[in-house]
């Protein structure tokens, strides 16, 4: 199968499929998802509101809570081991894979990634689908940058994330109840968004190895399972990726897991939230509070069918 | 060495022994009194509270229903030992006696659990309640459980006792309902792969299976035990 070897970039001029790109680009721009940068592409766009990215009004959670309290499975189900037991983890040398429908797959060293991409601080909030929730400073970059320096083809509609499987530093992997690697995905639209974000630092420090590190992705109105740690190959897909808490559970965990108080869980009451260090239930907020920035990607899709 | 006459231990220390069994059982809630006054609950201090309080009612569940089996257990462990006191059953009836307190701590802690939900979790919020028990089997677990364990804890003064004389047996082998929707609460309410509550749930399980085991005659027809101190059908000296 020849053709299978072929991708879009083989039949299609450059400058027939970039223009094609810049017309969606300005088709989404005349639709209200902001300013566009015309001279680079796929590219980044702004925010309707800019104080979305320092979460405006809340009070971030100290180091000490974000760096004792981890969802990390790879490590334990227990949150208050995972920052023990996440010790044992090498971060360097690291690379990560770029791969599928791009122009060229890549790897890339973390080194070269900090020294590419500019490092810049968003406070976003982190809201888990067990039911509590976060204000966490992050340091890293919009993922549109990275997919920027992907070049995906026409044909890459969706992003799967793939985390590291190493049963020999990662206890959890060496039984439990996922599928390792951890995978996870993203349409390539909800990727590009401006939100979307590659953590690589907290607090103005390396990012923690309880926390991801090297690298993370930060999904501020997803569920904080969709958010995939310590990544090693980013692939660009035609078809949506299976990805790892929806194979196990597909009635729990839906592809899109958007923060949503009106789809409820099996387990988890997902009307409330428990922000760390407030003893006090609040109400969780559609998005997560990010509506106004990301509502326009689920239009016509049924939460309650497509969670 | 462990040897006390017949007549004198227990029961002449059973009051020290009934307040420092108390006392032991209260630390928990003493502790974690301490800790919400001191802001040392922990990252996430809504989850201790809930899971310290919803813990140790379980363990008291336990403590509770291991007094029937443990008392033949002690009794053996004692024959086997030769000691002059412990080789008759009645020896270990103080258990039974020390019984009531251990439900009604059980009680308590089962009560600080659903208040602390009602409080930090619900904020007293009845219609939220009334979305919580329509989306989660769990809660209607919980809400059940405590019910009937409330309906224990009424009834468990002598004058109770005395007033429904047979019928107070039958609604205290309610116990048997309560263990099992407990269970039901912690484990459905376990993600996969938390094993935390599988030890206490495994324990709970042994010590129904044993009334079962006694109830259905399994083993022996002699040696059924319905945990009350019915001394005069025991043979002294066996």
């Amino acid at each position: 199968m020849a053709s299978k070897h072929l991708t879009e970039n083989d039949v299609t001029p450059p400058e027939v499929y970039r223009g094609r790109r810049l017309f969606i680009a300005s088709a989404a721009a005349l639709l209200g998802a902001g300013w566009v940068d015309r001279q680079a592409f796929p590219a980044c766009a702004l925010l309707k509101n800019p104080d979305t990215l320092k979460a405006a009004g809340e009070k971030p959670n100290t180091l000490e809570e974000i760096t004792f309290y981890n969802n990390y499975y790879e490590f334990s189900t227990n949150k208050e081991a995972v920052r023990i037991l996440a010790q044992e983890l090498t971060t360097s040398p690291w690379n990560v894979v770029i791969e599928g429908e791009v122009a060229k797959p890549i790897t890339i060293g973390i080194e070269d990634i900090l020294k590419k991409f500019p490092s810049e601080e968003r406070i976003y909030r982190l809201r888990c689908v067990e039911g509590w929730s976060m204000v966490i400073p992050w340091n890293g970059f919009p993922l549109c940058h990275l997919i920027e320096m992907a070049r995906p083809t026409a044909q890459a509609k969706y992003v799967e994330f793939v985390s590291l499987h190493r049963s020999k530093e990662m206890i959890g992997q060496r039984g439990g109840s996922l599928e390792w690697p951890y995978r996870e995905g993203l349409r390539l639209d909800e990727a590009m968004h401006p939100l979307a974000f590659v953590a690589t630092g907290l607090y103005g420090n390396t990012l923690p190895k309880q926390n991801g590190a090297p690298l993370r992705i930060v999904l501020p109105w997803k569920y904080g399972f969709k958010s995939a740690k310590a990544i090693t190959h980013i692939r660009f897909l035609r078809e949506q990726p299976q990805t790892s808490w929806n194979k196990i559970a597909p009635a729990e965990y839906g592809f899109y897991g958007n923060v949503n108080p009106e789809v409820p869980h099996p387990r988890w009451i997902q009307k409330r939230e428990n922000r760390i260090g407030e003893l006090r239930k609040r109400p969780t907020l559609p998005f997560n509070g990010y509506a106004e920035e990301v509502a326009h990607l689920y239009a016509g899709i049924d939460p309650l069918l497509q969670f | 060495m462990f040897n006390p006459p017949l007549k004198t231990w227990p029961f002449q220390y059973y009051r020290a022994l009934w307040w420092a069994v108390l006392m032991l059982t209260l630390l928990p809630a003493i502790i974690l009194a301490l800790d919400y006054i001191n802001k040392n609950l922990g990252v996430n201090g809504l989850e201790t509270l809930e899971r310290v309080t919803g813990r140790w009612a379980m363990i008291l569940l336990i403590l509770t229903l291991f007094i029937t089996p443990g008392r033949r257990m002690l009794l053996r462990l004692f024959r086997l030992l030769g000691w002059r006191w412990g080789k008759r059953l009645p020896d270990w009836n103080f258990m039974i006696h020390m019984r009531r307190m251990l439900g009604l701590v059980c009680f308590f802690y089962g009560v600080a659990h659903a208040g602390v939900y009602l409080e930090f979790d619900l904020s007293w919020d009845w219609d939220a309640l009334a979305d919580d028990l329509y989306e989660k089997p769990y809660i209607v677990a919980g809400v059940l459980s405590l019910a009937l364990l409330t309906l224990l804890a009424i009834t468990s003064p002598d004058e109770m006792i005395r007033m429904l004389k047979r019928n107070w047996r039958r609604i205290h082998r309610l116990i048997y309902l309560i263990a099992l929707l407990t269970i039901a609460h912690w484990w459905w309410m376990s993600k996969p792969g938390d094993l935390r509550s599988l030890p206490y749930i495994l324990v709970l399980l042994a010590l129904l299976a044993y009334r079962v085991v006694v109830w259905r005659n399994w083993f022996s027809g002699k040696d059924a035990d319905d945990g009350m101190p019915a001394a005069s059908r025991e043979s002294p000296h066996a």
